[in-house]
């Protein structure tokens, strides 16, 4: 995101930031309608699930346009595999396991994408926190 | 804009755009009074296991680490 910014003019610069915070507004907004309690465990397992894979595509991304090479990619890319395996683990409890089962897959899946998203954010390719 | 700003502001919209689309799968299941289905968590593996795949054609090949 830096070296993508560093390559900005003022201009682009400020319209890439309207532009963002027009949609980070946006999703706020969508979240919050309607959501007049906590969301239950299985949501939250389906909510990470979500943010993993919009992590997974910025990796992705970060991968072809060649934002990230060599053991930092190797790791990252491991750690997503990690993580959408757990996801997998996860949603099978949180759909036929106990509500002790799924809650702790459910913590361990969330600290799990939190941990990726830090580490992309340490690679320089992280650009938005959903 | 560059070719290169368009495409890394494409990616953080992409981003938000997957947490939106869970978000409104949930909203969805709650106000037609359901849960999430086995099929909606399916989907989701699926795609998280399909970006995987993609990701893994960046590593080198086995042995050459």
């Amino acid at each position: 995101m830096i070296k993508m910014l560093r390559g900005m003019t003022w201009g682009e610069a400020t319209a890439a930031g309207l532009l963002l915070a027009v949609i980070v507004l946006a999703t706020a907004t969508s979240c919050a309608v309607g959501y007049q309690r906590p969301l239950t465990v299985k949501e939250q397992t389906y909510q990470a699930g979500g943010v993993l894979l919009g992590l997974g595509q910025e990796l992705e991304y970060a991968a072809r346009a060649g934002l990230v090479k060599g053991e930092t990619l190797n790791t990252l890319i491991l750690a997503y595999d990690a993580a959408q395996q757990l996801y997998r683990k996860a949603a099978n409890l949180a759909i036929g396991g106990t509500a002790a089962e799924a809650a702790k897959a459910r913590s361990e899946l969330l600290q799990t994408v939190d941990r990726l998203r830090r580490d992309l954010v340490a690679a320089g390719i992280k650009g938005a926190s959903p | 804009m560059s070719v290169t700003t368009i495409a890394a502001l494409s990616a953080l919209i992409g981003v938000l755009l997957q947490a939106t689309e869970a978000a409104n799968r949930i909203k969805l299941a709650a106000e037609e009074g359901r849960e999430l289905t086995p099929q909606e968590f399916a989907d989701l593996g699926d795609q998280l296991e399909a970006t995987a795949q993609r990701l893994r054609a960046f590593l080198p090949p086995a042995g050459t680490g």
